[in-house]
C-alpha cells in the first residue's frame, strides 16, 4: 500500500486533473462556460511554453500573442483558401514558426540583457499590423472566417464539448511533456543556465543553443494553441493577437511563478476568465487588472503558486517522493553493492579512456591577455604535472583569475596556447573545454540556488551524458538509464563529501562552507582529470580551511590534476607540490612552496617595499 | 517619385513626430540611466499630458499659460508617485519583475483615464492657431512650428541641467558608478525620483504638444510612446544624444516611407528599424550611452 | 576620533569580520593590512554605511555612527575612498572634484569651492592642466589622485583610503604614500588599508593585522615591520 502511495502521489496533482477534464464536460453542459473552460486550455498550452522561456531559460517575450496569431492565419488561411486539410494547416504552421523563431532568436539571443524582449514587442506590432493591413489575404480588421472544424478520420470536432476534449488533452499533454523536459538533464541544463550562465557553460551547457531550443520550443506551443483556437472558433480575427494579449500571456506566468509548471497552468486559469469576472466592473475592469498584477509582483514576485509551494514547504519539509508536483527523479537510497554499481557506471559513462600518460597534463606557453590596453596577463608559461596540486598566487589584480578563465574557455587570449594533454585547446568555448574533463569552481559561488544539492550536482554530469530535448520529453528509451545513471552517481560524489543527507534541501539553504562544498561535488561529478579551483577557502573559518585541504589532497589522491588559485597562504603551502606567483600579469616565481616563500622578489610582490 | 515640394513635406512632417519621439526617448533614457529599467508606464505619461491639459484648458478654462505648467507639473508628480508607490517597495530588485510592474501600472493607469476622461476621442486646440504657413515649398501648421520649439528648448535645458547643475552632474554619476556616488554623500533614491519625474514632464511635454495635431484619447500615448522607445534602441539604448538623433531619424523616415511607398504599413516602419538594429548592431547608431555596468 | 567595537559582518552568506575591534586617533595614519579576502574592504564599507549586514558598534567623535547612512557619514566628516578608484569615468577630472564636494556646495560660495579645489590640486602636480580631461582616460596613478582628491574635496576629519596602491607601478606608489604623508602634516587623520603591508607600515604610526576576519596583531608600525609575523600573515607559515 505504501509503494502504492509513493508511485501515485508525485503525480496526484496530474491525475486530479486528469479526473477533472473527463469529467468536467458532463457535469457541465452549458455551452458559455464550455467555452471559457476551452479558452483556458488553450491558454493553458500556451503559457506552459512561455514558462519554459521565462522561467527556465530566463528570457521573456513579449510577442508570443503574435506566434498564436501566426499558427491561427496560417491554418486559417491554408484551410480555407487552399482547401487543406487542417493537419496538414497544423504542420505549415508550425513549421513556418519555427522558422520565425530561429530567425529571431538566433541573433538576439546571443547579446546579454533584455534584447528578446524588444525585439518579440516589435515583432508582435508588425505582425499585427500585416494580419490587419494584408485584407486580401487575412481578411484584414473584420476578421477571418469560415475556418473548417478539425476532424479525426469521421469524427468531426464540431462543438464545445468535443474540442474540449482534444483541448484539454493538448493541454495534458503539454502539461506532462513540460515537466518531463523540466525534470531532466535538459531541464536542469535549463535551470543552471537561468541559475548562472557562466557555472552552466563551464558544465558543458551549450547556452547558445539551448536558449535558442527553448524560445523555438514556446513558439510552438503558442502556435499549436493558435491553430486549435482557429479551428475551434471557426473566426480569427488580428485584434485577440495584439501586445496586450502577449502582455497577459506573460502575466499569467508571473502570477503563477516563473518557472513552475503548475505556477503556469494557476495562472492560465485564473488569470484567463478575470476579465469576464470583471466585466460586472466593466468600466472599472483594467484599474483591477493593473492593480492585481502590481500587488502581486510587488509583494509575491515569485509567483503565488511558487510561495505556496516555498510556504508549504518551509511548514511540512517533505521528503523526496512526497512532493505534490509531477516528478521523475527515482528515489533511490543506495547500499554498499549499488556504490560499486554506481562506479561502474560512472564510469561506463564516458570517463575517457587515457591509454597514453601525457605528463604534464596541461602546459600553459606564453599566454597573454589584455583588457583594453592593460595587460592581464603577460606571456605566462608554466607546467602542471599530472596528479599534482599546483597553487596559482599573487597579490590583487596579477592575473589568477583571468589565467583560469583562460583556461576553462570563458575568456580568449590574445597570444600564447593552452595544451591539455598534449592537445592544443586554446580558445576553445566553455562547454567543450568541459567536455575534455577539465572542471573548475569560482571565485564567487557560482552555485544554482535555483536548485536542490542533488540537482546541482546533476548538473556536473551534463557533458558526459546526452538525452536531448525530444527524448527527454517524451521519456523515449534510453531516457529512464541514463537518468538513473545521473542521479546515483550524483548521490556518491555527495556522500563522499559528506553532504548527502543535504540532496533535498534547495542550494540556497545551505551554510556558504556546505555551499562551496556543493560546488566542488558538481565539478568532481562528471570525473574530470584536471580541476581548476578558484579561491576554494575563500570566506572559510580555520575548520573548514582544513576540512577543505582534506578535500583537496583526496581529490589529488583520486588521480585528479589540480590547479588552485588561493590567497591563504597556510593552505596553499600545506598542500601544493609546487607554487606558482604571478605579478602584474607576469610570472615572477615557480618552484616548491618552500623556495617560493623566500623568494625575494615574491616577497616585495606581496609585503610591498619600504 | 515624389517631387522636391513633397519631399520637403515628408520631411518636415517626419521632423514633427521625430521630435515627439525625440522626446519620449529621452523619457525612457533618463529612467534607464538611473535605473537599468524599461519604464513603460511613459506611455501613459505622453497620453496624460495630454488629458490634464483638456481637463485645464477646457474644461476649467485656464489660460495657456497657466495650464501648461501645470499639467507638466501634475505628470511629473504622477511620475514621482509611480517610482515611491510601485517600484521602491517592490521585494525583488530583478530587472524583468520591475519592467513588469511598469506594465501593470501601465495598465492601471489607463483603466483610471478611461475612467475620468472616458474613451471618446477629444480635441485640443492648437496653441496659435491653425492657418499653415508655406516654408520651402512644404506646408506648415504653426503647431508644428511650436513641437520644435518646444522640443528644441527642452534639449536645451536638458543639457544644461545634466552639463552645468549640481543635481544633473550628480544625476549622471549615479549613472556612472551608483556606489561610488552614494559614498559622496549623493542620495540615490533622491536621484531615481528625480528620474522618474523627469521622465513625466517629458512624457507630458510630448503629450501635449502633439495631441492637438493628432487626437486625444486615454491611450494616445501607447503607439506613439512604443515609438518612441524603438526610437531610443534605434539610436542607441541609454544614449541621450541617440535618443534624439533616433527619434528624429525614425521620424523622418517613417514619413518618407509612409509618403513615397505606402502609408498603410506606416506603423510597421518603427519596429521594423527595431528588429533591423538588433539584429544587426544592438548598441543603435550611435553606440551605447552613459551607464556604466558597476 | 574612531572606535569600532566588536564589530560582526556577513557577506554573501559567510562570516566576512568577527569580532574586529580598532581605533583611530586625531592626527594619526593607522593601517589595516592583509591579504586579499581578510575582509579589509568590508570593514571599511561597514564604517561608511554601504554594507548594512554589520553589528557592532562604530564610535565617531563618541558618537554612535553604527547605522548612519553614507550620507550622514560625510556630513559627518567620514569620507571614504573606494578600491580601485571608482571615478566617474565619462566626466572631467573637475566634474568629479566637485561631486565631491555635493553635500557642502550649496553652502559654499564659488570662489571658496575653487580655492578649495586649487589647494587640493596642489598636492598633485601631475593633474594640472588635465582639469578639463575626461577622468577614464587617465592613467592609474592620476586616476588614484582624482579619487583621493575627490574624497578631500569635502573637507572630512576621517579619510578611508581602500588600496590607494593597487595596480600601480612602484614608483606611483611611492608618490601616493607621500601625498598621503602631506594629507597627515595637513592635520588629515587617515585610516589606510593596504595590501601593501611594508610601504603602509613605512608611513603609518599603528597598524593592524586583518587575517580571515579577525584582527590578529596589532601595534606601533615600526614593531609590526621587525615582526615576522606579518610575514607569515602574508605568506604562510614557514614550511621548510
Amino acid at each position: 500500500m505504501a509503494e502504492l502511495r509513493k508511485k501515485i502521489l508525485p503525480h496526484s496533482a496530474l491525475l486530479i486533473m486528469a479526473l477533472a477534464v473527463a469529467v468536467f464536460p458532463f457535469l457541465v453542459t452549458n455551452p458559455y462556460y464550455l467555452n471559457v473552460a476551452n479558452i483556458i486550455g488553450l491558454n493553458i498550452i500556451t503559457v506552459l511554453g512561455l514558462n519554459l522561456l521565462i522561467g527556465y531559460a530566463g528570457q521573456v517575450s513579449l510577442g508570443h500573442a503574435a506566434f498564436c496569431g501566426i499558427g491561427a492565419y496560417i491554418s486559417g488561411v491554408l484551410t480555407v483558401s487552399y482547401s487543406q486539410s487542417p493537419w496538414i494547416g497544423i504542420l505549415v504552421a508550425l513549421l513556418v514558426t519555427a522558422l520565425v523563431a530561429v530567425v529571431i532568436g538566433v541573433p538576439t539571443l546571443k547579446l546579454h540583457g533584455h534584447y528578446l524582449v524588444m525585439a518579440t514587442l516589435g515583432f508582435n506590432i508588425i505582425v499585427n499590423v500585416i494580419i490587419i493591413q494584408w485584407d486580401m489575404v487575412t481578411g484584414g480588421p473584420s476578421g477571418f472566417p469560415g475556418i473548417p472544424y478539425i476532424g479525426i478520420g469521421r469524427w468531426v470536432l464540431d462543438s464545445d464539448r468535443k474540442m474540449f476534449f482534444l483541448i484539454w488533452m493538448v493541454a495534458l499533454v503539454a502539461v506532462i511533456i513540460s515537466s518531463n523536459l523540466v525534470n531532466s538533464r535538459v531541464g536542469r541544463g535549463l535551470r543552471a543556465l537561468h541559475g548562472s550562465e557562466i557555472a552552466a557553460e563551464s558544465l558543458g551547457v551549450n547556452t547558445k543553443t539551448y536558449k535558442v531550443k527553448v524560445f523555438v520550443l514556446s513558439t510552438l506551443y503558442a502556435a499549436i494553441s493558435g491553430c486549435l483556437y482557429a479551428h475551434y472558433l471557426t473566426f480569427i480575427s488580428p485584434k485577440t493577437f495584439d501586445i496586450f494579449f502577449s502582455v497577459e500571456l506573460v502575466t499569467m506566468v508571473i502570477v503563477g511563478g516563473m518557472g513552475s509548471i503548475w505556477g503556469a497552468v494557476f495562472g492560465a486559469l485564473v488569470l484567463t476568465p478575470l476579465p469576464n469576472v470583471l466585466h460586472f466592473f466593466d468600466e472599472y475592469k483594467d484599474i483591477f487588472h493593473g492593480a492585481i498584477l502590481v500587488i502581486i509582483l510587488i509583494f509575491l514576485p515569485e509567483g503565488i503558486v511558487v510561495a505556496a509551494q516555498r510556504r508549504w514547504f518551509a511548514t511540512f519539509k517533505p521528503k523526496a517522493g512526497d512532493m505534490f508536483l509531477v516528478e521523475a527523479l527515482p528515489a533511490t537510497r543506495h547500499r554498499g553493492d549499488e556504490i560499486a554499481q554506481a562506479l561502474k557506471s560512472a564510469d561506463s559513462l564516458g570517463r575517457a579512456e587515457y591509454s597514453r600518460v601525457e605528463n604534464p597534463i596541461l602546459k600553459i606557453q606564453e599566454l597573454s591577455v589584455t583588457f583594453g590596453g592593460v595587460s592581464a596577463l603577460a606571456q605566462v608559461s608554466f607546467d602542471l604535472p599530472m596528479n599534482t596540486i599546483t597553487a596559482l598566487i599573487g597579490p590583487n589584480g596579477a592575473g589568477k583569475t583571468t589565467l583560469i578563465n583562460t583556461i576553462s574557455g570563458l575568456q580568449h587570449p590574445h597570444s600564447g596556447r593552452v595544451f591539455y594533454l598534449g592537445q592544443d585547446i586554446t580558445g576553445r568555448p566553455a562547454h567543450a573545454v568541459a567536455s575534455l574533463g577539465i572542471a573548475r569552481t569560482f571565485q564567487n559561488l557560482q552555485v544554482f540556488e535555483n536548485m536542490t544539492v542533488l540537482e546541482n550536482v546533476m548538473v556536473g554530469m551534463h557533458v558526459r551524458t546526452r538525452n536531448e530535448f525530444v527524448r527527454c520529453m517524451f521519456r523515449l528509451p534510453g531516457f529512464a538509464i541514463e537518468e538513473k545513471e545521473i542521479a546515483t552517481r550524483a548521490r556518491q560524489v555527495l556522500e563522499s563529501l559528506g553532504i548527502e543527507e543535504k540532496a533535498h534541501l534547495p542550494a540556497s539553504e545551505l551554510s556558504y562552507g556546505e555551499r562551496k562544498r556543493v560546488e566542488i561535488a558538481r565539478a568532481l561529478a562528471a570525473s574530470p582529470r584536471l580541476m581548476l579551483l578558484d579561491e576554494p577557502a575563500a570566506g572559510l573559518n580555520m575548520t573548514e580551511t582544513n576540512e577543505m585541504a582534506d578535500l583537496i589532497n583526496q581529490i589529488r589522491l583520486e588521480g585528479i590534476s589540480v590547479m588552485l588559485v588561493e590567497h591563504d597562504m597556510n593552505l596553499v603551502m600545506k598542500i601544493s607540490d609546487k607554487v606558482v606567483v604571478l605579478n602584474y600579469g607576469i610570472k615572477i616565481a615557480d618552484g616548491a612552496p618552500e623556495d617560493v616563500q623566500k623568494d625575494k622578489e615574491v616577497l616585495a610582490a606581496y609585503l610591498g617595499t619600504e | 517619385m515624389p517631387t522636391s515640394d513633397q519631399l520637403a513635406q515628408f520631411i518636415l512632417s517626419g521632423l514633427t513626430t521625430g521630435s515627439i519621439y525625440a522626446l519620449i526617448a529621452l523619457g525612457f533614457c533618463i529612467v534607464h540611466n538611473a535605473t537599468g529599467i524599461v519604464n513603460f508606464t511613459q506611455v501613459d505619461f505622453v497620453s496624460l499630458g495630454g488629458l490634464v491639459m483638456y481637463t485645464l484648458l477646457l474644461s476649467w478654462g485656464l489660460p495657456l499659460g497657466v495650464a501648461l505648467p501645470f499639467s507638466i507639473a501634475a505628470v511629473m508628480v504622477v511620475g514621482g508617485l509611480v517610482q515611491r508607490l510601485t517600484i521602491e517597495p517592490a521585494r525583488s530588485k530583478e530587472i524583468i519583475v520591475l519592467i513588469f510592474i511598469t506594465i501593470g501600472v501601465s495598465i492601471f493607469l489607463r483603466g483610471v483615464f478611461k475612467v475620468l476622461w472616458g474613451k471618446n476621442q477629444m480635441a485640443l486646440p492648437s496653441f496659435s492657431g491653425e492657418t499653415p504657413f508655406v516654408i520651402l515649398g512644404a506646408t506648415v501648421l504653426p503647431q508644428s512650428l511650436w513641437i520644435f520649439g518646444v522640443t528644441l528648448a527642452v534639449v536645451v535645458l536638458l543639457h544644461l541641467f545634466f552639463g552645468k547643475t549640481r543635481v544633473g552632474k550628480a544625476m549622471r554619476a549615479v549613472s556612472f558608478n551608483s556606489r561610488a556616488a552614494q559614498l559622496m554623500g549623493i542620495s540615490v533614491d533622491r536621484m531615481v525620483l528625480l528620474a522618474f519625474a523627469m521622465s513625466g514632464g517629458l512624457g507630458a511635454v510630448a503629450g501635449i504638444i502633439i495631441v492637438p495635431i493628432t487626437t486625444l484619447s486615454y491611450d494616445i500615448g501607447v503607439i506613439l510612446g512604443l515609438k518612441g522607445f524603438a526610437a531610443a534602441v534605434l539610436g542607441g539604448y541609454g544614449n541621450s544624444v541617440g535618443a534624439i538623433v533616433g527619434g528624429l531619424v525614425l521620424g523622418v523616415v517613417e514619413s518618407l516611407c509612409a509618403g513615397a511607398i505606402s502609408s498603410t504599413y506606416k506603423d510597421v516602419i518603427a519596429f521594423a528599424l527595431l528588429l533591423l538594429v538588433l539584429f544587426v548592431k544592438p548598441s543603435g547608431l550611435l553606440g551605447f550611452g552613459e551607464r556604466e555596468r558597476v | 576620533m574612531l572606535e569600532v567595537e566588536n564589530l560582526e559582518a556577513r557577506y554573501r552568506g559567510y562570516a566576512a569580520l568577527r569580532d574586529v575591534s580598532l581605533e583611530v586617533h586625531r592626527g594619526e595614519i593607522v593601517c589595516l593590512i592583509g591579504a586579499n579576502g581578510a575582509g579589509k574592504t568590508t570593514l571599511l564599507n561597514c564604517i561608511s554605511g554601504v554594507h548594512h549586514d554589520c553589528d557592532g558598534k562604530i564610535l565617531f567623535h563618541g558618537e554612535d555612527v553604527s547605522s548612519a547612512t553614507p550620507q550622514q557619514l560625510v556630513r559627518r566628516g567620514i569620507v571614504h575612498v573606494p578600491e580601485n578608484r571608482q571615478l566617474f569615468s565619462p566626466m572631467t577630472v573637475e566634474e568629479n572634484l566637485e561631486l565631491g564636494a555635493y553635500l557642502q556646495a550649496p553652502q559654499m560660495r564659488a570662489k571658496d569651492l575653487s580655492d578649495r579645489m586649487e589647494r587640493i590640486l596642489e598636492h598633485f602636480p601631475s593633474l594640472k592642466g588635465r582639469r578639463k580631461q575626461q577622468a577614464g582616460t587617465l592613467s592609474g596613478g592620476e586616476q588614484q589622485m582624482v579619487a583621493i582628491g575627490r574624497g578631500l574635496m569635502s573637507d572630512p576629519h576621517l579619510l578611508l583610503l581602500d588600496e590607494p596602491s593597487l595596480g600601480l607601478a612602484p614608483m606611483l606608489v611611492r608618490e601616493i604614500f607621500r601625498i598621503i604623508q602631506e594629507l597627515q602634516r595637513e592635520g588629515r587623520t587617515i585610516l589606510l588599508v593596504e595590501q601593501n603591508a611594508l610601504g603602509a607600515l613605512g608611513i603609518s604610526d599603528r597598524g593592524y593585522v586583518l587575517e580571515n576576519g579577525r584582527v590578529t596583531l596589532t601595534g606601533a608600525a615600526g614593531f609590526l615591520i621587525d615582526h615576522g609575523h606579518v610575514r607569515q600573515a602574508f605568506l604562510g607559515q614557514d614550511v621548510s
